[in-house]
């Protein structure tokens, strides 16, 4: 119950902001669906075709804009971690360091709750808040696609588009864990600083990990953008690794909050 | 009954370079007023943040109501304490209400409403207002009002009248002697205003440089101090010829300052009762003592003899 209550308490103070960040990337969203030409993008298609692999990875490999999958797995879902994501790594590695700073978390760890308790309040409340927006943005993206006359619903893979807005969700709570875990030993510029840094270091790694020496390409496995790859799902409608890369990414995300807990339980909360 | 028992507590900093206490022990007897002392620094804050948990002790035990605990596993004992942290920090989109309201789901046990609704008015606190939209004291109003908002056993206050105007600093003594007397609590308040603590509490610890140097009933404290007296003589030269007559007779006196037929000296409780035999009888330069006053010492001045001189030990504070 006391979770509950941590969690209520932070949608009641971030529920505006949310709102108001969720109407404009479903607006976004829809704006991405209304504008979808398979004849304009064919063209775009073969000018990515004649770029380095290095900069066609960056949108995922298997490339096909002339297909809606295809067109969407290129601009929202190879970019998701940008739109969706910076949003919550600042809001989450800023968490509980403003807390700390703030002397707010006196009161409330003065109180008989336990810290794993608040940890995991402030997390749901996330995944919570993550979770709400992935539902908004798809629900609008879908109706767009049965609005806009210049998408045929009849040509769309919805089973596989709903699997990877699912697939974008895991990964989101990925990397809400990585930046949990950043604020419950850092000070907010600090825990900021290095979770953008992780996860750039991570896309940087995910996106381009083929063009590494081969003695290196093992590195792929530590980057969680190794583990969100929905082009082949969306593109060619091929699922293998999909189930173990939410699975993955799901065990990432465990490991870290339990990382998190631990490291929170043992820390003090200086004056 | 005690209901805090701290024994060798020690906590380091920055992994163990920078002392914060070292060997804190004391008891808090149950519905006592306990007051806390010590300048900036002495370890004050971080003694409390061990008892809730808030840091984690390197060494040393705590008992709460006579089990002993460890603040940071065993959460549930704090539904029966309450606290105002000295550095306050509050939730500024939030009213007064919804605070207490939300504070209030975080224990396991009922609140009541009547009581704090009755203190928010005793205090002149506007529920409705934003936290972030009032002033320091207001602030400090209401986190007085969170710190009591239940029936707690211990109420462990950090500088509570912080930023509270004389009448508001009344009105909350008032408050907590009530609440006291209702359920008997114990009190244990840490403080640098020291005239306040005299008059509230019952009982003292001073600490310094993260020891305990005196724990003492308030009363005990100034009985076993340095006595005030001031003399009057008639002429001058009596004063002078006392004035000698205490420095080579009692030399612990220590003479505060002397003028015309005035002097004004500090003495020990024992050699106090020896000069008073002397008051009748004795004649300085052929003069008699014309007037005299003794007072007990302060708790203020008590407090910072221990902090001017480093070697004093008791009974030879002022």
């Amino acid at each position: 119950m006391k979770i509950f209550q941590i969690i209520l308490k932070e949608i009641k103070d971030s529920y505006k902001g949310i709102l108001i960040f969720t109407v404009l990337l479903s607006l976004f969203f829809m704006w991405f669906v209304s504008f979808y030409d398979p004849e304009l993008f064919a063209g775009m298609e073969d000018i990515l075709d004649s770029y380095p692999d290095a900069i066609k990875q960056l949108v995922g490999d298997f490339l096909s804009l002339t297909i809606f999958s295809g067109y969407i797995n290129v601009y929202l879902f190879a970019l998701a971690w940008f739109y969706f994501g910076l949003y919550f790594i600042m809001k989450t590695t800023q968490d509980i360091p403003k807390e700390i700073e703030n002397k707010t978390i006196d009161l409330v760890l003065s109180k008989p709750i336990k810290r794993w308790k608040f940890v995991i309040g402030k997390y749901f409340h996330y995944v919570f808040l993550t979770f709400f927006m992935v539902i908004c943005v798809a629900l609008c993206f879908f109706l767009g696609i049965f609005i806009f006359p210049n998408v045929n619903p009849s040509e769309v893979y919805f089973i596989e588009l709903i699997v990877a807005f699912i697939w974008l969700f895991v990964f989101l709570v990925a990397l809400i864990s990585t930046s949990l875990i950043l604020s419950t030993f850092l000070k907010p510029r600090r825990a900021l600083a290095l979770g953008l840094g992780i996860v750039i270091f991570f896309y940087i790694i995910g996106a381009f990990w083929e063009n590494f020496d081969e003695s290196l390409q093992g590195i792929k496995y530590t980057s969680i953008f190794y583990y969100f790859e929905t082009s082949n799902l969306l593109v060619n409608q091929v699922w293998d690794n999909v189930l173990r890369d939410i699975l993955i990414l799901t065990g990432y995300s465990v490991f870290l909050v339990v990382a998190s807990i631990l490291i929170f339980n043992r820390r003090d909360i200086p004056v | 009954m005690n209901v805090i028992e701290v024994k060798n507590l020690k906590k380091y900093y920055n992994r163990g370079k920078v002392m914060g206490i070292e060997d804190i022990s004391f008891n808090v007897p149950q519905g006592s007023r306990f007051g806390f002392l010590g300048p900036n620094g002495a370890g004050k804050t971080t003694t409390v943040r061990c008892l809730l948990g808030l840091l984690q002790i390197d060494a040393g035990e705590i008992s709460i109501f006579g089990d002993k605990i460890d603040p940071r596993v065993d959460v549930e004992i704090r539904n029966r304490i309450g606290y105002l942290p000295g550095e306050l920090g509050l939730y500024k989109d939030l009213n007064a209400y919804q605070l207490i309201n939300y504070f209030a789901r975080l224990y396991d046990v009922d609140i009541d409403w009547d009581f704090i609704k009755d203190v928010a008015k005793r205090l002149k606190i506007d529920m409705t207002r934003k936290i972030g939209e009032l002033s320091k004291g207001n602030k400090q109003k209401v986190g007085v009002l969170a710190a009591i908002m239940g029936k707690f056993d211990i109420l462990i206050m950090d500088e509570p009248t912080s930023g509270l105007d004389p009448l508001m600093q009344s009105e909350f003594y008032r408050i907590i002697s009530e609440r006291q007397k209702e359920s008997n609590c114990t009190v244990f308040i840490s403080s640098h205003v020291l005239p306040e603590v005299e008059k509230f509490c019952d009982r003292v610890a001073i600490i310094k440089e993260g020891k305990i140097v005196e724990i003492s009933d308030v009363q005990d404290l100034k009985e076993k101090s340095l006595k005030k007296i001031e003399l009057d003589f008639a002429t001058k030269s009596g004063m002078k010829a006392f004035h000698s007559y205490l420095t080579s007779k009692f030399p612990e006196a220590v003479v505060n300052y002397s003028f015309d037929d005035h002097i004004s000296f500090l003495l020990p409780p024992k050699e106090t009762r020896d000069l008073l035999k002397y008051f009748g009888e004795k004649r300085w330069n052929g003069e008699e003592i014309k007037d005299f006053t003794i007072q007990h010492s302060s708790l203020e001045s008590i407090f910072l003899q221990y902090y001017k001189d480093t070697n004093s030990k008791k009974g030879e504070i002022a």
